[in-house]
């Protein structure tokens, strides 16, 4: 699966830093997901858990919040969501694997253009919270 | 307290990349000068070599290896495993972004060059190569500039048209390379019409010429078909750069 990749990338670059910062637990690791990328939460979180324990790492909470995907025409500025536009199977499967793909199915409402912005909603970015040091 | 770590796929990229020995992105400073072609061939010089080699088209807004390749990117997809695994053809590891947008235009700023390339480069699942050419867009622009941030075990080869516009852009991009720490640039001169100019022209800076490839306008009708390809004169000239290539890399 190819949460399972996003979870390694995730975890290593946890790891990573933590190291090399000296922490030895985190409080709360927050995964937002962009709903364009539309991964499967379950099995994201699943793969990070275990990966967690095989690195024996602590991190007491993780919190999944779903991003909502947001478009804006860089020629009319017209926005619009996710839900407003038509997409079938293999584009979207396209999508999940790179979100910019998007600028090949998807055009303004408006104008029709294809020059727009990701306003939000993208894909997965995360923020990581440890106890106040020093 | 809330901590700043940065773009999570950065790890994932680097340790994929990890397993491979050398990243050889195909460079130029301007567009038009033979670089998808060249580093199609050489991939395919370097398989038939009996080398572990990918090809990564990271030219993102106008992939075309997957052309010369002879590839139909509606017939054969990456698998999805942990990542997705490159597609096998000719007897290399190939991954490029038109199995996911085929030849649909995919107009990209910026950031969302950027984007996409980490997200690539964080989910492939190259196996051990010995060589991974990666064909670049033109110019020294973001996918240019991110590599060159991100990867720290690559030789960019440059490809240089053998012509006064092409010097130019070609000491441009040297400059750059050589500005960026990275020495004894593989050169390989391009579409040379009597003889080849850019050697002395280019001494100036810390390169490693590889040689020159003459014009030879009946490539195009062969793009598609490897076999074909690699039985001309110009895969002959690619051929000769190439295996100085392969002593620079000590392979």
């Amino acid at each position: 699966m190819h949460e399972w990749a996003i979870a390694e990338s995730i975890v290593s670059s946890l790891e990573e830093f933590m190291k090399k910062h000296g922490i030895d637990s985190v409080e709360k690791l927050v995964v937002y997901l962009g709903e364009l990328q539309n991964i499967d939460d379950a099995v994201l979180k699943q793969a990070i858990e275990i990966m967690f324990k095989e690195n024996n790492m602590v991190v007491k909470a993780i919190d999944f919040r779903i991003e909502r995907a947001v478009f804006r025409c860089r020629r009319c500025s017209r926005s619009w969501s996710l839900a407003e536009t038509i997409l079938g199977e293999d584009e979207r499967e396209a999508i999940h694997f790179i979100p910019e793909a998007v600028h090949s199915y998807v055009r303004c409402p408006s104008c029709g253009s294809r020059d727009f912005d990701i306003v939000s909603g993208r894909g997965v970015r995360i923020e990581l919270y440890t106890l106040r040091t020093g | 307290m809330k901590q700043f770590i940065g773009d999570y796929r950065l790890q994932g990229a680097l340790k994929r990349l990890s397993r491979i020995k050398h990243v050889i992105p195909v460079v130029s400073g301007k567009g038009g000068v033979g670089k998808t072609v060249i580093a199609s061939t050489m991939a395919l010089l370097g398989a038939r070599h009996g080398l572990h080699v990918g090809l990564l088209d990271l030219d993102l807004t106008n992939p075309n290896t997957h052309i010369v390749l002879g590839v139909d990117t509606k017939a054969s997809m990456p698998e999805e495993e942990k990542g997705v695994n490159p597609v096998n053809v000719h007897g290399l590891e190939f991954m490029t972004i038109a199995f996911y947008t085929g030849d649909n235009p995919l107009p990209l700023r910026g950031e969302s060059t950027v984007n996409a390339m980490l997200e690539i480069l964080s989910i492939t699942n190259w196996s051990t190569l010995d060589i991974l050419f990666v064909d670049m867009p033109p110019g020294l622009r973001d996918e240019v500039l991110e590599l060159l941030r991100i990867v720290r075990h690559q030789i960019p080869l440059a490809v240089v048209q053998s012509s006064r516009l092409g010097l130019v852009a070609a000491k441009r991009l040297l400059r750059l390379l050589n500005e960026e720490g990275i020495k004894q640039v593989p050169v390989v001169e391009n579409m040379v019409h009597d003889k080849p100019l850019a050697k002395p022209l280019i001494e100036e800076y810390d390169v490693y010429y590889l040689g020159y490839v003459r014009r030879d306008p009946s490539i195009d009708n062969i793009l598609g078909s490897p076999q074909r390809l690699l039985a001309t004169q110009f895969a002959s000239d690619v051929s000769n750069c190439f295996n100085k290539l392969l002593d620079l890399l000590n392979l």
